[in-house]
């Protein structure tokens, strides 16, 4: 130490680690280090050198005592009850302040952030997608049970029409869709819901779900095509797959990082998925054009169902009384990919939709196949007869009340429970 | 040095706890901690946490002489990341892989979960006991180190059937159980080589826990009836049978919660009235090597503490809880009175090994003998 010594005596109390007695030293700061010698005894003082010197707590400037012993572990203490003292060691032994001690601390924390900074880095830079390869990983029985559950507990109550003309019609346009999709097989299954509302969308495994509502609103079956198209889309991706296993990697990461910080976390992982369901949908609708060009249907339907959903939503929408309603609605399907999301916004869609350069098209359906899917669930203008389910797990007003076609501002809180 | 005291304590009188605010408080550690952990996108956690306990630890003073922490983050970390790869990382592996790989059922799912919930609580025992006898052996006062004795598991398996018969015996078995975990926890503590010992019973908790117990269901009652009463009163009738409910108003809405909100806290009062009583009781049967220990807690003082931590942290997302620990640490301190006076340099250092980690299971699972 370059410190000359200082003459100032300290009264302390030294400590020998072995029994809990303590005994009155007199300190002084010497040259070599610390000088320790027991009161009113003549002996050779104990001498701590500065570099070895541990303190209980960080030491600050202000301090009004210290508590010492020698690094590493040693057993004796003393402490020295002197805010000069204090003062006095901070300035001889920077090491013990608290600064230098947390930038010791920080040190692993920093090299994991650096690690985790690289891996995120370059996962960007090759535009790779883990969480994408991961859901490829999974056995595709695997994906459509779970696909199947969520279907099932998002139409529970609600009847699913699984037969008649309606039935056929869905299927040939499906099987029409899904061959124009990919050369290889693909396994889909479309659920037709008894629900007024205007929906779809793609669960894992490639169950893909329609609501009553949507096609019974769609003007033509290349409106409804082209929505079974954008699913498609989402299912070929596997953007529900991935989706799920995004909530399970972000939410552990979440909860190491700010465990217990509960309610900031579920909105940062809100944003996050918000950011990607736009990505995903930019990436459905691409699917969903070229599906439909190899399909040989008319892309115009797909752009005029954006239309409808954007006049309904602009206009019609704002003057219903119970906008929370439609929030909660509207959030819930944002976290099933629905093709009624608000984003990306339904202009920039419809544009993207009507640059596509005109192919030759044949009808998505023929005449008795459409009218066949709009009743598929019963006839449109007809009042929907009562379902064998309890009265109150019906969603949103009574028929009668609705405007026909108009999506209905009911309350889904029930089927919110699907975590996707 | 082998001079045996010759600034002897005095002989006469009792030793003194007591809490020295330290300089810079609790506010900027905290604030800081929380940045730290941040940027270290979470790892820095168990070293800001060892800060805030040497901070803590330092300001308890008894005849004036600090107490130490002598933990580090490095331990705390290792522990925490043995129990991450062991516990953790299975019980969420076994959480959603099911799902993923082979799309069990919700009900199955339901019954992995209710699994897994198990495993914690059994778990938790473990936890409770490892965290104490880490922090207990990193815990010095005059260079002597505390400690807990025995082995993990007899209390792990204690604190399981005894939390298994909660529900089973309607909680009456909670005083009981109180007292028996205190005993098995309290005999084993030691200072040095010299160890606590806990007389406690669980007979004199009783009469206030039947109070509140009869206070729980009556309360619970009450503030149904009233809620419904409000609930009904708004709708100027019966409503029609079989028909949806009407939504209640915002008034009424507003009166349902305040009923609700007012049970709660009545029934805060008497459950602090019961847990004064039990840490005061607790601290009264409980000696070590001559010296008794006197706490007085008071019932409105306790509720103030816990409802005032908790809206801390909560509105701090947790970033305050080091000031939430340091209060209620002092809490403690103020109301401690030691009584009558230890031959200290008999107490000889505690000859326990130290324990080479930290203690990852309790940090997991959030639970704390403290």
């Amino acid at each position: 130490m370059s410190m000359p010594s200082d003459p100032t005596v300290y009264e302390g109390k030294l400590s020998d680690g072995r029994t809990a007695a303590t005994m009155r030293v007199n300190v002084r700061f010497a040259e070599a280090g610390l000088e320790i010698l027991p009161a009113g005894e003549r002996r050779a003082p104990l001498v701590w050198p500065y570099a070895n010197l541990g303190s209980s707590v960080p030491l600050r400037t202000d301090a009004p005592d210290a508590l010492l012993s020698l690094k590493p572990a040693g057993t004796q203490t003393l402490f020295v009850a002197d805010p000069a003292f204090s003062r006095s060691l901070r300035a001889r032994v920077g090491d013990l302040s608290p600064a230098r001690q947390r930038l010791a601390g920080l040190r692993p924390g920093a090299v994991f952030a650096t690690l985790v900074a690289a891996i995120v880095g370059a996962i960007w830079y090759m535009d790779y997608r883990p969480l994408q390869a991961a859901a490829r990983l999974m056995p595709q029985d695997a994906r459509e049970k779970m696909g199947r559950n969520v279907v099932a507990s998002l139409a529970a109550g609600m009847r699913t029409c699984e037969t008649g003309p309606g039935r056929a019609a869905l299927d040939r346009l499906t099987q029409r869709l899904v061959t124009a999709a990919s050369d290889r097989p693909m396994p889909v299954r479309v659920v037709m819901v008894n629900w007024g509302e205007v929906n779809a969308f793609a669960a894992p495994g490639g169950q893909l779900v329609l609501t009553r509502g949507l096609v019974q609103t769609a003007g033509s079956a290349e409106e409804v095509a082209g929505v079974l198209a954008h699913e498609l889309g989402h299912a070929i991706e596997l953007h529900p797959e991935t989706g799920l296993i995004r909530t399970i990697a972000l939410g552990a990461a979440a909860d190491l990082i700010f465990a217990g910080a509960g309610s900031a976390t579920n909105i940062g992982l809100a944003l996050t998925e918000l950011r990607y369901s736009r990505a995903a949908e930019r990436e459905a609708d691409t699917h969903a054009l070229r599906i439909l060009k190899n399909a040989g249907i008319a892309a115009r339907g797909f752009g005029d169902f954006f239309e409808r959903i954007g006049a309904m939503y602009g206009g019609k929408r704002r003057d219903e009384k119970t906008s929370g309603e439609k929030e909660k609605a509207d959030s819930m399907g944002r976290r099933l990919l629905t093709i009624v999301s608000t984003h990306p916004l339904t202009d920039e869609r419809i544009a993207m939709v009507r640059a596509q350069p005109a192919y030759p098209a044949t009808p998505a359906l023929s005449e008795v196949d459409w009218r066949a899917l709009r009743e598929m669930c019963g006839a449109p203008t007809a009042p929907r007869q009562p379902a064998s389910t309890p009265a109150q797990r019906q969603p949103g007003p009574p028929p009668a009340e609705r405007q026909p076609g108009a999506p209905s501002g009911g309350s889904q809180d029930e089927r919110k429970g699907t975590n996707l | 040095m082998s001079v045996v005291d010759n600034a002897a304590v005095p002989a006469a009188g009792s030793h003194r706890i007591t809490w020295a605010h330290p300089p810079g408080g609790f506010l900027g550690l905290s604030l800081l901690n929380g940045l730290l952990r941040i940027l270290t996108l979470g790892v820095y956690h168990f070293w800001g946490k060892t800060e805030v306990r040497q901070r803590i630890w330092s300001a308890v003073r008894i005849d004036g002489e600090p107490l130490e922490y002598r933990g580090t983050g490095g331990e705390l970390f290792k522990g925490f990341l043995i129990v991450f790869a062991l516990v953790l990382l299975p019980l969420s592996i076994v959480g959603f892989l099911p799902v993923l790989l082979w799309g069990v059922s919700f009900t199955s799912n339901f019954a992995i979960q209710a699994a897994i919930f198990l495993v914690i609580i059994a778990l938790g025992g473990f936890g409770m006991f490892r965290a104490r006898r880490y922090r207990l052996s990193r815990t010095r006062w005059r260079g002597i180190r505390g400690g807990l004795s025995g082995r993990s598991t007899p209390f792990a398996w204690t604190y399981l059937w005894t939390t298994a018969l909660i529900p089973l015996t309607l909680g009456w078995i909670i005083p009981w159980r109180a007292a028996r975990l205190q005993r098995a926890l309290f005999n084993e503590t030691h200072f040095g080589d010299k160890a606590f010992t806990f007389t406690g019973r669980s007979g004199p908790l009783y009469v206030r826990y039947v109070l509140v117990w009869l206070s729980a269901i009556i309360l619970y009652f009450a503030a149904f009836t009233a809620i419904f009463t409000v609930y009904f009163a708004g709708l100027g009738g019966p409503p029609p049978p079989g028909g949806p409910l009407p939504s209640p108003s915002y008034a009424q809405i507003a009166a349902m919660i305040a009923i609700g909100l007012g049970a709660l806290l009545i029934f805060a009062m008497i459950r602090a009235w019961y847990s004064s009583r039990m840490f005061n009781y607790f601290a009264s049967e409980t000696k070590y090597h001559g010296c008794g220990f006197r706490l007085t807690t008071t019932v409105p003082s306790l509720v103030w503490l816990a409802a005032t931590n908790y809206l801390m942290r909560a509105l701090s997302l947790g970033v305050l809880s080091p000031i939430t620990e340091a209060r209620s640490m002092r809490y403690i301190v103020e109301r401690l009175t030691l009584e009558g006076s230890v031959d200290w340099p008999a107490v000889g250092q505690n000859p326990d090994a130290l324990l080479a980690r930290g203690e990852g299971l309790a940090e997991a699972f959030d639970v704390d003998a403290f």
